[in-house]
């Protein structure tokens, strides 16, 4: 059986352009949350979100080519050609809208890395709502291991657009000030732009190419809690299946696991559903539990993949980044709620997201050594 | 073992028809409208959402539930089963992503319609089928270039390995050029060969 490994990644958020500087605002608990200026909010109730002014005076096709540059240049020439892209932006056609551009769709995106990079392969386009980047992760390293291709790119982006803002503000899902995941008092999420590359790679592949080695998938999971579109199980049923076949590949018990980096999007029935989860499945012991959405937004398809990339700065630094906005944690989730920069000590770290459609995805990540 | 295909189903303008049929209606979706009022009589039990789907929702829906049946895999008494649902599309939500836009661009968003945006995901119909038929395997969709399910194939043989149970595998469109969708059940996913649902259909 063949093995996968994470060697190249980068990110661009809304706190940093990179993963570095994004770390670095992360442990100064700094958030990126403010008051959305892109385009219009003077008619509804939410006007924050995560957002980069750099990208504020360009349309969502610009936004997504700006940042689709920023993430592939860096490694021009350093990617092999038989290089499968996979692309897991979740909105990705709202300039289509107004130009009624059927062709401007995930794969225009994909078109355009391939070309950039000089690519032979022809990659695809999936869509897991939030856990696209997630479970792209999980595709990569599981084809990986079928032995069929030896090189996957997962990219994504995704911006705070007036689609997407306006359309979770009608469905009353944004907060009216800040993201407080798993706090008594949150109201809402806030997205966030956000983009994320990620090069996997058969291991023998990697070691010929001599390509920095960083991660290595232990285990995944997906299923769905199948109860509602737009609302999560309320007992995390999905989530708890989908961590379970994460471990039962991983071939762990839950002791092993020492730092849950949750979706935590601060709404209010995703983060109980999630505590929920975290309690049943880790027998009300949990490791040490955190989200970053509180600091970088939400960025929909892009945010499993950031949190892997954040999860290799864990492990190589060995901090938990903690909750940024988490003032008053949830009663059942007060004894294992990470507020602020806290020691990890560890080998495996658990990242998990969920998205509508009732969709969910677990990972299992370790460090290379 | 090798695979097998369990059931199946396809909805165009021309109607609806069962795998398992002598005579079924040949599968070739057109741009032609379909007749959901008269479709939907081919479910056992209309969901309760029914009224909220957009189109593209809509096809898949009856195309897959039917496809479940087909397989005799359809159970009314809630009980979970662990079936991946994997859908291929072209168009996917685009349509709808019109429509929401329109309820919301005149007003800056005052007036945006939340029942269309919460179908401005191309997986919320894979979300839809699972919900109401108790699937919780996993569950994607795949924008598809080529033949009709290829790449819902592709992506089957990944991510189907490990719910252990046949595979709904379908692809849906719901747009100018294409209206139809098509679902089969397969068992044995990982021994499929790399072709489309188009042609398993017609080689059965």
């Amino acid at each position: 059986m063949k093995k996968s490994v994470i060697c190249y990644h980068e990110i661009y958020t809304a706190l940093g352009p990179n993963l570095q500087e994004t770390w670095d605002r992360l442990l100064e608990c700094k958030t990126a949350v403010k008051p959305v200026k892109r385009f219009s909010c003077n008619d509804i109730d939410h006007k924050f979100a995560a957002t980069d002014s750099r990208l504020d005076d360009m349309n969502h096709k610009e936004q997504l080519l700006f940042l689709i540059e920023k993430l592939t240049t860096p490694i021009k020439d350093k990617i092999p050609k038989d290089t499968v892209v996979i692309w897991t932006g979740a909105k990705n056609n709202t300039s289509a809208l107004a130009e009624n551009d059927v062709e401007l769709k995930a794969s225009f995106f994909r078109k355009a890395i391939e070309k950039a990079l000089d690519l032979d392969s022809e990659g695809f386009e999936i869509n897991a709502a939030c856990a696209s980047s997630n479970i792209a992760v999980a595709i990569a390293s599981q084809m990986i291991k079928q032995n069929d291709g030896k090189s996957y790119l997962i990219v994504s982006a995704d911006t705070v657009s007036a689609f997407t803002h306006w359309g979770f503000a009608s469905l009353k899902a944004l907060t009216m000030s800040e993201a407080k995941p798993f706090d008594l008092n949150r109201d809402g999420l806030a997205l966030g732009d956000g983009a994320v590359i990620m090069h996997i790679c058969e291991e023998e592949y990697a070691n010929e190419l001599g390509l920095k080695k960083s991660l290595r998938v232990k285990g995944w999971g997906m299923a769905n809690d199948a109860n509602h579109i737009t609302g999560p199980a309320r007992d995390g049923c999905g989530l708890i299946q989908s961590i379970e076949k994460a471990c039962n590949e991983a071939n762990i018990d839950n002791s092993k696991i020492k730092a849950f980096f949750s979706h935590g999007t601060s709404t209010r029935f995703n983060d109980t559903m999630e505590l929920i989860a975290a309690n049943s499945f880790f027998k009300n012991s949990p490791p040490p539990t955190f989200s970053v959405k509180g600091a970088i937004g939400h960025s929909l398809g892009s945010a499993g993949g950031i949190e892997v990339a954040l999860a290799s700065k864990i492990f190589e630094e060995k901090i938990i980044p903690g909750t940024v906005g988490l003032e008053t944690p949830e009663e059942i989730g007060k004894s294992f709620l990470i507020k602020k920069p806290t020691k990890f000590e560890g080998e495996l770290i658990l990242t998990t997201n969920s998205g509508f459609g009732g969709v969910n995805g677990a990972l299992i990540l370790e460090a290379v050594k | 073992m090798n695979y097998k295909i369990l059931g199946g189903a396809w909805i165009t303008s021309k109607g609806v028809s069962l795998l398992s049929e002598t005579d079924p209606i040949s599968f070739s979706p057109d741009n032609k409208e379909i007749d959901y009022k008269a479709a939907k009589k081919s479910l056992d039990k209309v969901p309760s959402r029914w009224g909220r789907f957009d189109n593209y929702t809509r096809c898949g829906f009856i195309a897959s539930t039917l496809a479940l049946k087909d397989a005799g895999l359809l159970k009314d008494d809630g009980t979970k089963q662990s079936i991946p649902v994997i859908l291929g599309s072209y168009s996917d939500c685009y349509t709808t992503d019109r429509a929401f836009w329109e309820s919301a661009e005149d007003n800056s968003g005052a007036f945006a319609s939340p029942n269309k945006f919460s179908y401005t995901l191309p997986n919320v119909v894979v979300g839809e089928i699972a919900a109401t038929n108790k699937l919780t395997g996993a569950t994607l969709t795949v924008e598809e270039h080529g033949e009709i399910g290829t790449m819902a194939i592709k992506i089957s043989k990944t991510l189907g390995i490990k719910d252990n149970q046949p595979t709904l595998i379908g692809w849906s469109d719901s747009c100018d050029q294409f209206n139809g969708a098509l679902f089969l059940v397969i068992e044995g996913i990982n021994n499929l060969p790399e072709t489309s649902l188009f042609e398993l259909v017609k080689t059965g």
